[in-house]
């Protein structure tokens, strides 16, 4: 044995035996006190049920993604709040004897308080919940806790089936108000569409289309009119220098060729333009004017004689034919520039008009965006709550039928036969040991606390003094006669301490 | 042992037997240890030896006219706590017996005067003092007297059942007709001799301080050639007569009682008794 326990050994003997009076006071009174607090000690019967949530049954994968089945994360919370409301606790406390129908509204109050006390309700495993009851009376306890569990069940039934109901019935609400906010919309659109004829798709492009088209023909036609001016000039310039007669013509002569030369620029132009466009029709009218004069020329000349027709065409023959050439290409410069200036100014105001309506058409764009949008918002909302509409009526169904998450009751609450919690004889046996244990402690304690040297070991190693003697207490054989007294009285003590509990037990056993 | 005293101290102790009706087997060993622990060189040992001798045979022949009353029991010792030659608790009698070697070891003269202290009062400083007289007694040659110092509380006179109104010290202190033969007591034990405290003083430190004190340890320790004085005083650390016999003394032994006394209470003791004259400590019931 280790030296140093070897020495509290001893010293635990030595103090316990010069304290003995207080060794043997407090054991009697720390036996005693045990055996008295486990005598009166209330018993505890506890009842208890479990009772299985399943949440995985077989229509749960068959149901995977359109129903939802009740999910309860923390089950002990909600089975307390279930089974802690007055409804559920009057009707368990009716049912187990508590109280009856008749009790006034204190008794109930008093009693739901009591039995609120007793209720333990935890997660005793992941699906598992346990409802324990606590009372004196093991019948009590049972009946209670079967009571409590089979209210529980049918409230949590209910309840789920109200929390289903109640999601169908704001889910559909949600959809009747989309509906109309989705044909308000339509609506809308509709009148838009009604008012805007020119707001369809791809009407902004078209347009655009067109002003550069005429952007580019405007642009062609100018550069045109600048060339014609510039020829226009040139043959004025021209003829101002030309002789003025050189050559003789006839004047239905002068008429033919003045119509050959229509005529060409007639089929040139048919080959870009229709038949109704200006120039084709201002030349068509010209040639018109020129056959009619030729016409009259020749039914004159019909009628004239020889020497008429020489004069005239000695008449026509005053006039140079370079300077008829000349005058003939100014001349339908001039009608070509008036024409092209017309075909500019018409082309202007067409590009005017569809700048004008392109800016209209974005307007009319923009409003139809946002309306569209409105649409197809409500619209997408509106599908969506159609789709879990139906989701909640089937999980409504899935919970009116039992199917979702079911309560099973795993054990059934049963009649407790042994109390739980210390017992007695939990107190016997601690009082047996604690009764030596407390006085042996606070003796110890006490050596070490008051300072006092009790060991010679500190005397010759600490302080160094020289150690003649270690001389001991020889007990005289009075004191030898007593000493064996006193240790008969304090074995005494220990033995009706023992004897105490001994009886205390049998009475126990014996009830 | 020489022949001469082996015939002596066996003849001593025939007589001795006849006398006190118990044999003190263990007087010759005692009486040669205690002349065994003298530290003699070998050149002067048989000169020392015959002066010794001479001493011893004196000493035994006048502590041998000691007159004794009705000895003790063993019974009796027994009861009183009393240690004697014959008890059956050995080790405890060869504690004290060792004791009282190591005692006479340490000092160089005989007949030195030794004060028996407590570090605090009911350290049991009176049993050992008790114990130690008559550890000394059992020597036949010699002698010693237990002095009860603890004026206040005294207790060697109830252990050594002598009546209070017997005259003690205070009385021959202060009485001029009082001489210390009067106030010497038998104690049952032989060649024991017990002095009682007398009549409690209050000014009992003015009486230790005076002439004729000195004079009254001096005729004491006088009074035979083998005689040893044990003087039981009070706890050194509570009372200032214990300080003031402590001058009186040749060697002091501090009894530390267990579980009644602090390491600081015994380091004052300790420094209060002074090294010189500290002979050791004695452990009661550690």
């Amino acid at each position: 044995m280790n030296a140093e326990i070897s020495e509290i050994l001893s010293l635990l003997r030595r103090e316990i035996w010069d304290k003995r009076r207080v060794f043997a006071a407090l054991y009697l009174i720390t036996s005693l006190a045990f055996l008295g607090v486990g005598w009166f000690w209330p018993k505890s019967y506890t009842s208890s049920s479990a009772i299985l949530v399943d949440q995985f049954n077989i229509l749960r994968p068959l149901m995977e993604g359109t129903a939802v089945t009740t999910d309860v994360v923390d089950r002990a919370r909600i089975a307390r709040q279930i089974i802690s409301s007055r409804g559920a606790m009057e009707e368990a406390l009716v049912t187990s004897g508590w109280v009856t129908e008749n009790s006034t509204e204190l008794e109930k109050e008093k009693a739901i308080v009591a039995v609120g006390k007793m209720v333990e309700v935890r997660n005793a495993g992941r699906n598992l919940l346990s409802i324990a009851v606590k009372n004196a009376d093991p019948e009590v306890a049972y009946k209670t806790a079967s009571a409590i569990t089979d209210v529980f069940i049918e409230h949590s039934i209910s309840a789920k089936q109200k929390e289903s109901q109640d999601a169908y019935d704001f889910i559909n609400g949600q959809v009747e108000e989309y509906q109309e906010k989705l044909q308000v919309a339509e609506q809308a659109l509709k009148d838009f569409h009604t008012a805007n004829v020119d707001a369809r798709p791809g009407s902004q492009d078209e347009v655009n289309g067109r002003i550069m088209e005429l952007r580019r023909r405007m642009e062609a036609t100018q550069l045109e009119v600048r060339e014609l001016k510039i020829r226009k000039e040139t043959l004025q310039k021209q003829l101002s220098g030309e002789a003025a007669i050189t050559e003789n013509l006839t004047r239905e002569g002068q008429y033919r060729e003045r119509l050959a030369a229509l005529e060409e620029q007639l089929s040139t132009l048919r080959l870009s333009y229709l038949d109704t466009y200006p120039d084709i029709v201002r030349i068509k009218t010209q040639i018109a004017t020129i056959e009619t004069a030729l016409l009259k020329e020749q039914e004159s000349n019909a009628g004239l004689s020889v020497a008429d027709k020489e004069r005239g065409i000695s008449q026509a023959a005053t006039t140079s034919l370079l300077y008829q050439e000349l005058r003939s290409q100014a001349s339908a410069a001039e009608t070509q520039l008036a024409s092209l200036t017309a075909r500019l100014e018409e082309t202007k105001q067409l590009l005017a008009v569809e700048e004008e309506r392109i800016i209209r058409i974005n307007d009319v764009e923009a409003k139809l965006a946002q309306l569209t949008r409105d649409y197809q918002v409500n619209q997408e909302l509106y599908q969506s709550l159609l789709r879990q509409r139906e989701n909640a009526r089937i999980s409504m169904n899935i919970d009116k039928e039992n199917q979702g998450m079911t309560f099973k009751v795993q054990e059934h609450a049963a009649l407790p036969l042994t109390p739980e919690g210390i017992r007695f004889a939990h107190f016997l046996a601690a009082g047996a040991i604690l009764s030596f244990m407390l006085p042996l402690c606070l003796i110890y304690g006490v050596t070490l606390i008051d300072q006092k040297v009790r060991s010679e070991k500190l005397i010759t190693e600490g302080m160094g003094l020289p150690v003649l003697a270690s001389v001991y207490h020889v007990n005289t054989p009075t004191e030898y006669t007593l000493n064996t007294f006193k240790k008969s009285i304090i074995l005494f003590v220990i033995l009706l301490s023992w004897a105490l509990y001994g009886y205390a037990a049998w009475l126990r056993i014996a009830g | 042992m020489s022949k001469l005293e082996s015939a002596f101290s066996k003849a001593l102790r025939e007589h001795a037997q006849k006398e006190s009706g118990g044999v003190d087997q263990h007087a010759a060993a005692d009486n040669l240890a205690a002349s065994d622990s003298q530290p003699v060189s070998e050149e002067t040992s048989k000169a020392v030896s015959k002066a010794r001798m001479k001493d011893i045979v004196s000493a035994k022949s006048q502590i041998k006219n000691m007159s004794h009353r009705l000895l003790l029991s063993e019974e009796e010792m027994a009861a009183k706590r009393l240690i004697y030659p014959r008890m059956k608790d050995k080790e405890l009698l060869n504690i004290y017996r060792n004791l009282r070697t190591k005692l006479l070891a340490s000092s160089a003269s005989s007949n030195f005067t030794t004060l028996v202290t407590s570090v605090v009062s009911g350290g049991g400083s009176s049993l050992v003092s008790a114990n130690l007289a008559a550890t000394f007694a059992f020597d036949e040659g010699k002698t010693s007297l237990l002095i009860e110092g603890n004026v206040h509380t005294p207790s060697l006179a109830g252990l050594f059942e002598l009546d209070n109104e017997k005259p003690g010290l205070m009385d021959c202190l202060e009485s001029e007709e009082l001489h210390v033969a009067d106030i010497l007591y038998e104690t049952g034990v032989p060649r024991l001799r017990f002095m009682p405290s007398g009549r409690s003083q209050e000014n009992s430190a003015e009486y230790f301080t005076s002439e004729k004190m000195k004079s009254v340890i001096g005729e004491v320790v006088e009074r035979y050639p083998e005689r040893y004085p044990i003087i039981d005083a009070p706890s050194i650390n509570e009372s200032a007569d214990a300080r003031i016999l402590l001058e009186l003394c040749d060697r002091v032994i501090l009894v530390i009682p267990y579980g009644l006394c602090t390491t600081d209470q015994i380091k004052a003791a300790a420094q209060i008794i002074g090294k010189q004259k500290l002979a050791g400590v004695v452990l009661n019931q550690f």
